[in-house]
């Protein structure tokens, strides 16, 4: 029987285009092999058309960032009726924000950083920088600033000092209109990778990051031999299971379908907390999920492929 | 034990100076900034579209017809002599007098700088660059683990009294610095020539201190306001003087050339021998052949007016566009003009914006400067943007620019407030 036909999505004009870019090569390589017939398609105003007259039978979404992982190409792919992989638009949109999603925490009882968040209206139209020493005084230093809606670390700032906090707001804001303040949390970085098995969610091996730096910025994210990754995580068994089950309720609490990663740092105190939750991970030579799936013997042809079958099953 | 994985598994095989070398933020915007909806003053390329392409395939023909197999041959490490020929007389043109067998042909300037680097510089060197230099020199160098000391620019080229207050003092500290590195002539970044008086004083300066002058000349022959300043090379032999045919022909053929003192030259030989045993043999025969024979002087002058008219573009642009508070150099040729906007403000955060929002792409000043600072200026490249592009680019950069300030403003001026009150 032959395969289907599988677009893959990647580039587009998000800041992360370079990522994107590096994850569609990537999986495009992984289907070929495993004889899908693909197209792949660097994302611009045409993609409707595109979709249209190559009709795929499924769409594998490599995109990062702004339209490719906030719900605006899954709402499009569901007008037009053609599966795709991840996620889809409800948890897209709410995993995207980071307001939204670490409100719904709360709500949830999922354990996550004292944070505020503004936006750039608040500033601009309600004197929000006479707030600022509240801020402060409510979060505590150091604390993290970054935008609400941005992926890859990108315009994450670190501030130590009460007057970095501005600069560091106002570099956020170059990102996205809304911004985070978070405390700081000092800890392992993890982040757990959840692959769903029969509609079930599974939680992957934790993987454990280490860099030498004060937090995990864009920088380390993307350059070979900065970070050091520890897969299974240096985690007692007692310990994995219960960060495990906490990532399996994130999924579940932003109704997550098939795949998706969730960071977390694990402080000696408070135990894990979750910073976020990711509906499009990458899928680079570098990326947690790739690594997290192969310590569990999911090698990567494989993980794109369960990927894909779990979008196909979708289908009408 | 869990296994550790590393990304790079070579990682501590590298050179301290590979550990050095880095990506950055930046570079990924940039490949944002790549597609054809944006707007980019980043680059810095000329504009190779006006090029006589019929007359360069026809000195291409000529030259494989006449010495078709030494073109395609190994060369010497020097450079092709006819070649060098041709630079004596370009250089001639421009008030210097150099034997051909003072010169070396290098692939573009950058290798020039590459080289220059490699033979002069230990890691931990001292050594004299502008505030704002060139980047391609900063990366070059960097490469070589020097220590850059930077002396401030303005609308004269670089100042003189910091400049011998620093070799005044590093005098006092015993030490020596390698070199002075210097772009004479519609500075890139920052769009300024360097006074004839300066370039006098520099001279004096060097022979006083017996500094080693690096004078980096690609841009010199793009002007299109005012006369010719005499080159410092001109001025003393001893002077390392470097250009490329980059920015008078096309930098696709990667050529430039180093002219300096015989001892001087004689390393950069081995330097050459090393790195690549010659210049392409092919690219320096065109090259000769399209300057003996086609009037190269024509199309650069169409390739200047060309900018010219860009720069008054941009010029008037920015007059129409940009708000008061923001100044910008203007330049009397080359391919950038430099826009410092006020202290407060961050170009290297605004680019995401700018790229993302307005869809304007501009390199952010901090990239220019080896300390840090910077942060306010950013380089506009003017040579290579159609005409209809540069308006509104900028206008949209103006909008960014101004909405940006505004917002900088409520910001420092409460916290400000804020830090009294907790004083």
């Amino acid at each position: 029987m032959a395969k289907p036909k599988v677009a893959v999505l990647m580039g587009g004009r998000s800041l992360e285009r370079e990522v994107s870019l590096k994850s569609g090569h990537r999986v495009s390589e992984a289907l070929k092999t495993k004889g899908y017939p693909i197209v792949q398609i660097d994302v611009n105003e045409n993609l409707v058309d595109l979709l249209k007259q190559e009709k795929p039978d499924v769409v594998y979404i490599a995109l990062h960032g702004k339209y490719g992982e906030d719900g605006t190409v899954q709402e499009l792919l569901e007008i037009l009726d053609i599966p795709y992989t991840g996620p889809g638009v409800y948890s897209s949109i709410i995993g995207f924000d980071k307001a939204i999603s670490k409100e719904i925490f709360q709500i949830a009882s999922i354990p996550t950083a004292p944070f505020v968040s503004l936006s750039e209206g608040a500033f601009k139209e309600m004197g929000a920088s006479g707030a600022l020493a509240e801020v402060i005084k409510k979060i505590g230093l150091p604390l993290i600033v970054k935008p609400a809606r941005q992926g890859s670390a990108l315009g994450i700032k670190y501030v130590k000092e009460r007057q970095e906090l501005a600069e560091a707001l106002l570099g956020a804001l170059s990102y996205d209109k809304k911004v985070l303040v978070e405390k700081y949390i000092l800890g392992k970085e993890i982040a757990v990778s959840i692959l769903e098995e029969d509609g079930e969610p599974k939680a992957l091996p934790i993987v454990e990051i280490v860099t030498e730096k004060d937090f995990f910025d864009f920088e380390a994210m993307y350059s070979m031999g900065e970070t050091k990754y520890f897969v299974p995580a240096r985690l007692s068994e007692a310990e994995t299971k219960t960060i495990q089950e906490l990532a399996v309720k994130v999924h579940k609490t932003l109704l997550c379908r098939d795949v998706s990663r969730i960071d977390m740092i694990l402080s000696e105190k408070d135990g894990p907390m979750v910073l976020e939750l990711n509906t499009g991970p990458g899928m680079t030579e570098t990326s947690l999920l790739p690594m997290a799936a192969a310590a569990a013997g999911i090698d990567y042809g494989d993980l794109v492929e369960r990927l894909i079958g779990m979008a196909l099953r979708r289908r009408g | 034990m869990a296994p550790e994985i590393r990304l790079d598994k070579w990682k501590d095989l590298y050179s301290t100076r590979a550990q050095a070398l880095k990506s950055s933020v930046i570079r990924d915007l940039f490949i944002v900034a790549s597609r054809p909806d944006i707007i980019s003053f980043a680059g810095g390329m000329p504009d190779t579209r006006s090029l006589p392409m019929d007359l360069i395939a026809e000195a291409t023909r000529r030259v494989l017809e006449r010495e078709g197999a030494a073109a395609l041959q190994y060369g010497s490490s020097d450079g092709h002599l006819g070649l060098r020929e041709r630079i004596v007389s370009l250089m001639k043109n421009d008030g210097m007098t150099v034997d051909v067998d003072e010169i070396i042909i290098t692939d573009g300037g950058q290798q020039a700088l590459d080289f220059l680097g490699k033979i002069l510089i230990n890691p931990g060197d001292d050594i004299i660059v502008e505030g704002p230099s060139y980047v391609g020199a900063i990366q070059a160098f960097s490469s070589y683990q020097a220590n850059f000391l930077s002396v401030p620019l303005d609308d004269d080229g670089i100042q003189i009294e910091p400049l011998e207050r620093l070799l005044g003092d590093l005098k006092k500290g015993g030490k020596r610095p390698k070199f002075l590195y210097l772009v004479p002539a519609f500075h890139n970044p920052a769009g300024v020539t360097l006074s004839l008086e300066r370039r006098k004083r520099i001279v004096e300066l060097a022979s006083d201190h017996s500094l080693l002058v690096i004078e980096d000349n690609p841009y010199g022959q793009l002007r299109f306001d005012g006369n010719p300043i005499a080159t410092m090379k001109s001025m003393d032999d001893s002077i390392v003087y470097m250009s490329t045919f980059s920015k008078i022909f096309s930098p696709g053929v990667r050529l430039g050339w180093i002219a300096a003192p015989r001892p001087i030259l004689e390393k950069l030989n081995f330097a050459k021998q090393a790195a690549n045993l010659c210049s392409s043999s092919f690219s320096q025969r065109v090259v000769e052949e399209y300057f003996n024979t086609c009037p190269w002087q024509k199309y650069l002058k169409i390739q200047t007016d060309l900018y010219k008219e860009r720069r008054d573009v941009m010029l008037a642009a920015l007059e129409e566009f940009f708000p008061p508070e923001a100044r910008w150099t203007r330049p009397m040729g080359g391919l950038f003009l430099w826009v410092t906007l006020p202290s407060y403000m961050n170009t290297s955060e605004m680019l995401a914006e700018s790229i993302d929002q307005a869809k304007v792409a501009y390199v952010p000043g901090e990239a220019f400067f080896t300390d840090g600072s910077g942060k306010n200026s950013m380089r506009l490249n003017f040579s290579y943007p159609h005409r209809d592009s540069i308006r509104e680019g900028i206008a949209r950069l103006g909008k960014l620019i101004e909405s940006q300030m505004k917002f900088y403003e409520t910001f420092t001026k409460k916290l400000h407030i804020d830090d009294d009150k907790n004083r």
